[in-house]
């Protein structure tokens, strides 16, 4: 057993889990990340594309500050952080202690390959004879039962799969570097006894089990069977029930008598199957009913056997703070009774997370679009919405929230990548496009010929032809049928596998549908374990970004903060110490060449390689050691490189990514900067490749220079700006880390929007958040309140700003307060968009949701004089001005018209409305509405409702498109759902540099990845400034905003990378064309010094300025021009 | 804004002298940059004219192109200045200037910009073989020439193949303007182009004059002859340097003398790259490439440096010609150049010089654009 400590121990290795332990790192907290499959990255890892980029932006989530403690590789192909452990294969079995003091006890996987020797040839995988279904391939094809768990992964190494490996050897004699070491076949002592009166049961089972490798005895009686028990151990028991003399269930109870450990499998005939039943409460594993297909009953056999196996797992046990559970979720699989669609009846109807690897270039077909029926590319391809999603029958009553996106995304990758001919076409309901720019991506889809028809098919047929005969009622209700090459379903969202062993463990509450609680507004700060991301359920990768950080936030708060001086900022990035290396750039390079010999390469590509070496112009010593991969080939290599002198290393061995950690040992040992350390990689290829590699590494390490890192001290404040909900939260929370926070409110009061909004669907109490919240800040002695105020002015940048905030009242006199901070959040919040349309002010009956709300609450209307109602949605929203859908106000209508209907059920309620987007759970309430009588008529964007007021009364005609005929409504209240605006941040975002959305909105970092950064490190946003949101989901931003910027705030300093622009100021004319192209705003111009200015915190060495420099003057360190005009020199 | 006034009759180059003397008598502004003859050589360079007396030995108009004044205007300008400076310049020479603002190398705050449409200029080696020692009563002889023929006379065979294929010889940003009248009035007028020019005229107590008599279809007829030149020019350009071993012949007589890239307005470093130690090779690495290729041209990177600077000045290439009017063994670099520059600005939506307000492209290129630019 191993024993280890991390501060927070993270279960699940997706996008969530790697947020969470990125979020944590970044703040200095230790992690350890445990996943049970082979690979990290969760669900992305399998999509090439995502929306609404249509590309994929994975390495978002890496760090920006302390680029250094993290490889800087594709998050798809693995996490590398100095502070996160990742352990793979690995489940969280059990959980013991409270907040601050856990004892987690880990099972990890065996995978009898030693990563550390493997080389992914793939010769194992080549021999292995077992089949199994490839998972990372959604089962679209085959994979062995040794084999890569993804397809891109760093190190790309094998793993056995233990359950189906069957130790037949023939890896272990085919591997070239001795990887492989199977477990002994513990078969032999696994004996088997078999229980039946019949001779030829008993013969056939006898001899079976003995094909497979167990031992094997067998008895006729139930008394036989007690006296074999007596004399020798089992492992396990086959038992018929029915037998003459002794009943089997006799027979286990005296046998569970004797040894309780005996696992017992009973036989039944179908007439005794209650009493088999009956068996399993008096200690019988399983029953199986005859007559039974021998492979099932080998299956149980297998799965006893394994369970009592005990090397093929390992147990860790660990110390951690806190536990961040974010297992994501798993797809609904179309496989039940329910299912009309013929999915696993006719291929070329498939999931659509099937259709993603058909797309996917390391999918079954490379990435080209292929029936999996006969390979012959799809002319028409439909999709149905919904699968397992706002279904009864399928339990799933909730929208999954993600699958209209991601059908869109589907039909217009198909359209693009393989001929705009292809006809798509996606089936749905309600197409929810609910988040800002998504109502703008559809509206592309539909630019590019994807087609949407509002239906909902009912079956999926196979035809004669070999065509796929869609069945649809149409709203009209005439039965309608159309030809497809591929059907894709789009499948809706489930609980992640093993939720409720994992809510058993940790004690996290399940919602009716199994999926767990995220928190937001029940956290009581006493429990230590959080549900992150998209764990708690239908989330996209952009909700699961903020949901994941405001996890990470919560569980900081129950941790001890990392100790002074192991604090991010103090180590210098991944610990070597650059500072002392010795800077050899002007001494006469020196290099010395070593070469691992490994027993894998032929003897004639060493020879190979020292004859090159020893006449190399530039090589100035070589030598070679055995082994470099295992402790003595290290140890001799530092022996051999002790001897001699030099000031420049070059080591050829195979997976130099392996050798990243060795460099810095390597570095302190020779006093040498790692810039002049190389490892290359020499294995398997020609001899002319081995050339190009030796000469270019040459090259590179001759003219290396150490960079010069800097680091900048940081203001340690935050600056929050708005104090609504999502304010507030986040200055609660950073004050939480013991970080001073400065709320700046221009009201006179806190409280934004929730001073008219009471509740929200689901019955909680805003009144007594918004109260509890406000006290809570109030009385926070690290938060300064500035009511009446507003942000004059500001400059600095990431880790040091200064800000002059003003107050109303102050004469023109008064200069304000100065503020420095580290970093700021913008929380300005959402006004209720203007309504000028539906003759708004003509009558007190019209009003808008806000003054609904408003004069329910102050009296001024009595609900009880209203009987008939009408709503109007996408009233200033998904319209030309705003194209954007505001997220809101569907739930809002449905929460008022619930509230009307359950106060008199006689009361009419209509609702006209385009698409209905109560996504995720709120979809209950929709049916509840239905359910309750409220009337639902949908209406087009080119056939508004309209107004008539005759005789002091409102009336609303509409057309309905069933009845294809308008009918008007005489109402009594016109409640217009009026969407929402950005409140007025223009000279705000100017004066941070930070940039708008066409319609004001806060313009994200990345729209998918980063949701709570803007445009400039240093500026984070939540709330509705960002853009429309709910109560809960602006808590959930505004925490995930205080993570960001906590993690510059927090610290002392910020440490620059080894790679980062740098300027020659003797070359430099000061045309200022680098700070136009510097994405990162890391640039500016010193006038009075008459320098360009470079933020070592914020420069990411990404190298577009030095692009467009036409002198080099700025260059990027370790990548100067002279150095690549070298390595290119050396190559050609 | 536009006022226009008279400034003299008949002599073109005398009315220009007594507009400057004028100028700088009112004190707006406390100097003149502006071609002058110098004393005995007959050289008519740049010079900077503080007394007004001086300004009698103007000659801006002669085909005398010594160099392009931008790089002047560049030291004039480049750091903050209260002294206001009167610049006169051709054409081609504001395009630069512009360029050079927005690459904040030079400054319009205090800069007046005076210049006419363009006489066109002879390469150094013709003028100053046989038209220099004639001294000003070329510059008239030749003006009346070039006006008379608009702008098509005899000698168009010492002009510069840069002048020949020019953009635009009619200046576009300027704050006064000197008017040739190609009516029989023989009115020499100017034209205040910007808020500055018009505040300076009116100081100048100018009589107001007539607009002179359109020159609009006189200045059509120059353009589309000009883009008949472009066009042949570029052709030839283009079959001569169609690939790298044509290009390499183009530019085999090259000796790395670097007097383009000095004599370029655009090339604006204060230390080209190709001086820097990034192109001081060690001595293995020429053996290195000479092993490698069986022969090494030297001086080496000859063509490395020629494509670097298209890459650099492409899109900011205001076509003065200045580049061949430097090179020693005759290059034609003009063309070369220019018809670079073309497709580059083409393919930017760019006008290199055509105004302040216009972003260079690689300050507000986005990658989704190469596309659209490049057709790849």
């Amino acid at each position: 057993m191993t024993e280890i400590s991390s501060d927070a121990l993270v279960v699940g290795g997706g996008i969530s889990g790697i947020r969470s332990a990125l979020d944590l790192a970044e703040r200095g907290f230790s992690i350890t990340l445990i996943e049970k499959e082979g690979y990290t990255g969760g669900m992305p890892a399998k999509l090439d594309h995502q929306f609404p980029t249509n590309g994929c932006g994975i390495c978002r989530m890496l760090p920006m500050a302390e680029r250094d403690s993290s490889e800087q590789f594709c998050l798809r192909r693995g996490l590398f952080h100095d502070r996160i452990n990742v352990l793979l294969s690995t489940t969280l079995e059990e959980l013991e202690g409270e907040a601050g003091g856990y004892k987690a006890t880990l099972k990890r996987k065996n995978t009898f390959i030693d990563p550390g020797r493997c080389i992914g040839c793939g010769e194992c995988a080549r021999v292995c004879p077992v089949n199994a279904l490839d998972e990372f391939n959604a089962g679209l094809c085959d994979r062995k039962a040794v084999f890569l768990p993804s397809p891109h992964a760093i190190p790309n190494t094998y793993v056995i799969d233990p359950d189906l490996c069957n130790l037949c050897s023939e890896c272990v004699s085919v591997c070239p570097t001795s990887a492989i070491t199977l477990p002994e076949d513990r078969k032999k002592e696994f004996s088997i006894l078999v229980v039946d009166d019949e001779l030829i049961v008993r013969d056939s089972l006898k001899e079976m089990f003995e094909f497979e490798g167990f031992s094997v005895s067998a008895a006729g009686s139930g008394q036989e069977a007690l006296d074999l028990l007596e004399e020798g151990e089992f492992s396990l028991m086959l038992l018929d029930i029915k037998m003459p003399g002794m009943e089997g269930t006799e027979v286990l109870k005296r046998a569970k008598e004797k040894d309780t450990d005996l696992s017992v499998i009973m036989m039944t005939a179908y007439a005794t199957v209650e009493s088999a039943v009956e068996t399993l409460k008096v200690g019988a594993h399983e029953y199986i009913v005859k007559p039974f297909d021998d492979e099932e009953l080998i299956k149980m056999v297998y799965s006893v056997f394994n369970t009592m196996r005990t090397d093929d797992r390992e147990t860790v046990e660990l110390q951690t703070g806190a536990v961040i559970l974010s297992c994501g979720t798993s797809y609904y699989t179309p496989d039940n009774e329910m299912d009309t669609f013929g999915w696993n009846t006719y291929p070329d109807v498939v999931t659509s997370i099937e259709f993603e690897r058909i797309l996917s270039g390391t999918g079954p077909f490379s990435g080209e679009l292929k029936r999996p029926s006969d390979g012959g590319k799809p002319q028409k391809i439909a999709w149905l919405q919904c699968v397992g999603s706002r279904n009864l029958q399928t339990e799933s009553e909730y929208c999954s929230s993600v699958c209209c996106m991601y059908a869109l995304k589907e039909a217009m990758l198909v359209k693009n990548k393989f001929g705009s001919d292809i006809e798509t076409t996606i089936y749905y309901m309600d197409m929810r496009c609910f988040v800002k720019d998504f109502e703008r991506y559809r509206k592309d889809a539909e630019d590019c010929g994807v087609i949407l028809k509002r239906a909902r098919p009912h079956s999926v047929t196979l035809e004669q032809n070999g065509s796929l005969c869609v069945r649809i009622s149409e709203a009209s209700a005439s039965l309608n049928e159309e030809h497809f090459d591929m059907v894709v379903l789009s499948v809706g969202q489930r609980p992640a596998f093993q939720t409720a062993e994992l809510a058993e463990i940790t004690g996290v509450e399940l919602n009716e549908f199994g999926f767990p609680k995220d928190g937001i507004f029940e956290n009581d700060g006493k429990k230590g374990v959080f549900v992150s991301g998209s764990f708690s359920g239908l989330k996209d990768i952009s909700e699961t970004m903020l949901y994941s950080s405001s996890a990470s936030l919560r569980a900081a708060q129950v941790m001890k903060l990392p100790e002074k001086g192991m604090e991010p900022g103090r180590t210098g990035g991944n610990g070597t110490n650059q500072a002392t290396a010795r800077d050899v750039s002007m001494e006469e390079p020196v290099t010395a060449a070593v070469l691992c010999k490994c027993p894998s390469d032929s003897p004639e590509k060493a020879g190979f390689v020292e004859s090159f070496c020893t006449t190399h112009p530039l090589i100035d010593d070589f030598s070679s050691v055995d082994g470099l991969c295992t402790a003595e080939g290290w140890n001799l290599l530092l022996e051999t490189i002790k001897e001699k002198e030099f000031n420049r290393v070059l080591i050829f061995a195979c997976l130099p990514c392996l050798f990243k950690g060795k460099l810095a040992e390597l570095s302190e040992f020779t006093g040498l900067s790692e810039c002049y350390l190389d490892f290359v990689d020499v294995s398997e290829m020609p001899e002319d490749l081995i050339e190009f590699q030796i000469n270019t590494a040459v090259s590179k390490i001759r003219q290396a220079r150490v960079p010069a890192t800097r680091a900048v001290s940081v203001s340690k404040r935050v600056l929050v700006i708005g104090g609504g909900i999502a304010g507030m939260n986040a200055a609660l929370s950073c004050s939480q880390a013991g970080i001073e926070t400065v709320l700046v409110e221009k009201e006179s009061e806190l409280g934004g929007n929730l001073s008219w909004l009471h509740s929200n669907i689901d019955g909680t109490d805003f009144t007594d958040i918004l109260e509890a919240t406000k006290k809570e800040v109030e009385k926070n002695p690290l938060i300064s309140v500035m009511k009446d105020s507003f942000v004059a002015d500001t400059s600095g940048e990431t880790g040091n700003f200064i800000t002059i905030v003003r107050s109303d009242d102050q004469g023109d006199g008064e200069t304000g307060h100065t503020i420095r901070h580290g970093a700021a959040v913008i929380a300005t919040g959402s006004n209720e968009a203007d309504v000028e349309e539906y003759r708004i002010g003509e009558h007190d009956a019209i009003m808008t949701t806000r003054e609904y709300e408003e004069k329910k609450e102050n009296g001024e209307l009595n609900q009880d004089d209203l009987k008939t109602v009408v709503m109007i949605q996408c009233v200033q929203s998904r319209n030309m001005d705003r194209q954007y859908c505001s997220r809101v106000c569907c739930s809002s209508s449905i929460k008022q018209a619930l509230a009307l209907k359950d106060a008199n059920p006689d009361k009419e309620i209509y609702i006209l409305y385009r698409d209905i987007m109560t996504y995720g759970f709120s979809e209950t309430y929709y049916k509840q509405a239905r359910e309750k009588g409220i009337i639902f008529i949908r209406y087009t964007p080119d056939r508004p409702p309209r107004l008539d007021i005759k005789d002091d009364k409102v009336s609303v005609t509409v057309y309905e498109s069933i009845l294809e005929s308008d009918i008007e409504i005489k109402t009594d209240a016109l409640i217009l759902a009026s969407g929402m605006k950005p409140a007025p941040a223009d000279e705000l975002a100017e004066m941070f540099n930070i940039k708008q959305d066409d319609y004001g909105f806060i313009l994200q970092g990345d729209v998918k990845w980063r949701p709570c950064d803007t445009t400039m490190d240093g500026i984070f946003v939540c709330g509705t400034a960002a853009g429309p949101r709910n109560v809960h989901e602006s808590i959930a931003s505004a925490q995930a905003a205080a993570q960001r910027a906590l993690r510059i705030a927090g610290r002392d300093t910020l440490a620059s990378s080894r790679i980062t622009a740098q300027i020659k100021e003797s070359l430099c004319s000061l045309c200022e064309r680098c700070i136009d192209a510097c994405p990162y705003s890391a640039r500016m111009v010193d006038y009075d010094r008459r320098k360009i200015h470079i933020n070592p915190a914020l420069c990411q060495g990404c190298g577009s300025c030095a692009a467009v420099c036409p002198n080099s003057a700025s260059y990027v360190s370790n990548l100067a021009d002279q150095q690549f005009f070298n390595i290119i020199e050396a190559a050609v | 804004m536009n006022s226009y006034h008279a400034i003299g009759r008949n002599s073109y180059l005398d009315a220009a002298r007594s507009f400057f003397k004028s100028l700088l008598e009112t004190g707006e502004v406390q100097s003149l940059l502006v071609p002058l003859r110098q004393d005995r050589t007959n050289d008519i360079m740049p010079t900077l004219v503080s007394d007004p007396e001086d300004t009698d030995k103007a000659d801006p108009f002669s085909p005398s192109f010594p160099l392009n004044s931008a790089k002047l205007v560049s030291r004039l300008t480049r750091k903050k200045n209260r002294k206001r400076v009167a610049v006169f310049l051709r054409p081609c020479e504001i395009r630069a200037v512009v360029e050079l603002v927005k690459l904040k190398q030079a400054d319009m705050e205090n800069l007046v910009i005076i210049s006419s449409d363009c006489f066109s200029a002879f390469p150094n080696s013709v003028f100053n073989t046989g038209f220099r020692e004639k001294g000003e009563e070329f510059t008239n002889e030749y003006i009346s020439a070039r006006m008379s023929a608009s702008f098509t006379d005899d000698y168009n065979g010492s002009i510069s193949e840069a002048c020949r294929i020019c953009t635009d010889p009619f200046p576009g940003i300027a704050d006064i303007v000197i008017n040739p009248d190609h009516s029989d009035a023989k009115q020499v007028t100017v034209e205040s182009k910007s808020d500055a020019g018009g505040h300076i005229l009116a100081q100048m107590g100018l009589d107001e004059a007539e607009p002179p008599k359109d020159g609009k279809e006189k200045r059509k007829k120059v353009m589309e002859e000009l883009g008949r030149n472009r066009e042949e020019t570029f052709q030839s350009i283009q079959e001569q340097t169609a690939d790298l071993e044509k290009l390499g012949v183009f530019f085999s007589s090259c000796v790395n003398c670097y007097n383009c890239r000095v004599a370029c307005p655009v090339c604006y470093c204060r230390e080209c790259v190709f001086n820097t130690d990034v192109f001081d090779h060690e001595p293995l690495q020429y053996i290195n490439r000479s092993q490698t290729r069986g022969s090494l041209r030297m001086p080496s990177d000859t063509m490395f440096f020629h494509l670097t600077r298209m890459i650099h000045i492409g899109l900011s290439c205001v076509g003065c010609g200045q580049c061949a009017n430097a090179c020693p063994n005759d290059i034609p670099l003009s063309g070369l150049f220019m018809s670079v520059a073309d497709k580059a600005q083409k393919g930017f939506d760019y006008t290199s010089g055509g105004s302040i307000e216009e972003n260079h492209p690689l300050s507000c290129f986005f990658e989704d654009e190469l596309n659209d630019v490049t057709g790849i």
